[in-house]
């Protein structure tokens, strides 16, 4: 059994943020981003199963401070909720943020239409001091607080459900 | 000596509100790990809270047993007796409550296997197939329909196309039909609902076979009802001009679309418990193991707590009768309740302020003799 399981390496999960950034757009900040998702063995398994997924992204907005650490001043979180429907062999994608839900064939189109951010908007630039300095940090995680009780002890143990992004962070310019 | 008195003076009620917070947490745990809307979110601190409450347990017990060594390197009066008495009343309760768990996790496994059968596995798996069998001679037959739609629509200008849509929506039946350009945006749509502007778009995906000129058909989920989409590659104006794309929405009757919906769900449901059926475990086993701890902990302090004040008078009774022995007659020892050994320890105190006082006047006793 040993050696079954060491011949074939179990995937973990991975996300990375290929792309970020912002525009200001009528006094308000958009956000574009790609963020790429893939699921490892144990994430697939369950998903397969059933169970429902929610990815997470992140944006912070940070103002930079010259003595003190960096003061955040807005948070934005998308939440989307990834499940296998059987019947119709899809897999459906509801945005908790829109309450809007599209279907999709394929799991890579359904992660790539999660991790596409367009024009998404931020915060109001009245908001932001003129002098200040500012900036975005983005990450992508899957939240483990949204699975069945049952596995989330398990989850917070094993490196295979805990997946975060490295925050990709820039400067927020007008 | 100050905490001594202390834990004297408060007697076992923090021990026992200790043991009611931790039967009180277990109990939500064993809810959270059932249900997960209800306590699912406190799962993880009650958890905490769990092993911080084994864990002073556990503080109360080294101290306990830290004071027997100390008492036992001294030889103390009275050791040896709450030694064999903490050791009974360990055996007492240990022995019980390790029969009953060992039972309760041979039925926990054995009843969480019988929730799943093989055989309800493949009836819904099969109702599944069924399901998608009864709608697929649907997903042909819509898929023919906007096969003819397209073959209406094609060779007619680009212009042309919003103005013929309504009639060819009604006349098909569906409840919604646009038709988009090859980069997704629509040239014209019409909807069977008056308020609903834009069509549902074509995701990235249904792209992909149209790059191959096919059609495609599916069934489509939308808002927990099951609708058929079909899409169509249309030619429009000239062979060489940019590709066209028409999309049909269409609604299953009531009936079946709630049957199906039904199938799906109960098929998921099965599907995900079965998957959870190993964390499942694990999570009971854990939960009884705490509650296992929780019982044996308390029971091992009960037992300290208990050879403690069962063995205090006798101890004192002890060392009183050296006292007597040795010729000390003003010995007096503290009234130890109401019980038999309390009665023991008065007679005692009555005994030796007889002597003393006899001590004091032999002359009087021996006139009376």
């Amino acid at each position: 059994m040993g050696a079954v399981a060491a011949a074939e390496p179990v995937r973990d999960s991975s996300f990375a943020v290929h792309e970020a950034r912002s525009l200001l757009v009528n006094g308000v900040y958009r956000i574009s981003a790609q963020v790429e998702y893939q699921l490892g063995d144990q994430a697939l398994e369950a998903l397969e199963h059933g169970v429902p997924l929610v990815l997470e992204i992140k944006i912070q907005v940070y103002r930079q401070r010259e003595w003190l650490w960096s003061e955040q001043v807005a948070q934005l979180r998308q939440r989307y909720q990834l499940r296998y429907h059987a019947l119709s062999r899809r897999y459906l994608v509801h945005s908790f943020n829109t309450g809007v839900q599209h279907s999709f064939q394929y799991l890579e189109d359904a992660l790539q239409a999660i991790g596409t951010l367009y024009d998404l908007p931020l915060l109001d630039a009245r908001l932001l001091e003129p002098e200040g300095e500012y900036e975005l940090r983005l990450r992508a995680d899957l939240d483990i607080e949204e699975l069945p009780t049952p596995i989330r002890l398990w989850a917070y143990l094993s490196s295979g459900w805990g997946v975060k992004s490295d925050w990709y962070t820039w400067p927020l310019e007008p | 000596m100050a905490t001594g008195a202390l834990s004297r003076r408060l007697g076992i009620w923090p021990m026992l509100g200790l043991f009611l917070l931790l039967l009180i947490s277990l109990s939500f745990m064993s809810s959270a790990t059932h249900n997960s809307e209800r306590f699912g979110q406190l799962y993880t601190w009650l958890l905490l809270i769990n092993a911080l409450g084994l864990m002073v347990l556990v503080t109360l017990i080294g101290t306990n047993l830290y004071w027997l060594l100390v008492q036992s390197r001294r030889r103390a009066p009275g050791v040896r007796l709450t030694r064999r008495l903490v050791v009974m009343f360990m055996v007492l309760a240990v022995a019980p409550v390790s029969i009953v768990y060992y039972f309760s996790l041979q039925f926990l496994h054995r009843g969480l296997d019988s929730w799943f059968d093989v055989r309800i596995e493949h009836a819904l798996e099969s109702a599944l197939e069924l399901s998608r069998s009864a709608l697929d001679a649907r997903l042909r037959e819509q898929l023919r329909i906007t096969e003819r739609l397209a073959e209406e629509l094609s060779g007619q200008q680009p212009a042309l196309i919003p103005m013929g849509l309504y009639d060819l929506r009604v006349r098909s039946g569906a409840v919604e039909l646009s038709v988009t350009r090859g980069d997704g945006r629509i040239i014209a749509s019409s909807s069977i609902d008056p308020t609903a502007i834009l069509p549902l778009h074509p995701t990235a995906e249904i792209h992909m076979p149209l790059d191959a000129r096919q059609s495609y058909v599916s069934l489509d989920p939308i808002d927990d009802v099951i609708y058929v989409r079909a899409v169509v590659p249309l030619r429009v104006g000239r062979p060489d001009e940019e590709r066209y794309v028409l999309q049909a929405l269409y609604s299953i009757p009531e009936r079946l679309s709630d049957l199906a919906e039904t199938v799906q769900n109960e098929f998921s449901r099965y599907k995900e418990l079965a998957y959870l059926r190993q964390p499942l475990k694990y999570s009971y086993t854990l939960t009884l193991s705490l509650v296992l701890m929780l019982s044996l902990l308390s029971a091992v302090w009960a037992a300290f707590h208990s050879a403690r004040r069962l063995v205090a008078p006798i101890a004192d009774l002890a060392e009183g009768t050296r006292a007597v022995a040795e010729g000390d007659y003003g010995k007096r020892l503290p009234v130890a309740g109401e019980d038999e050994l309390g009665f023991l320890v008065q007679s005692f105190n009555d005994m030796t302020r007889r002597i003393a006082k006899a001590g004091e006047h032999p002359g009087r006793s021996g006139e009376r003799a």
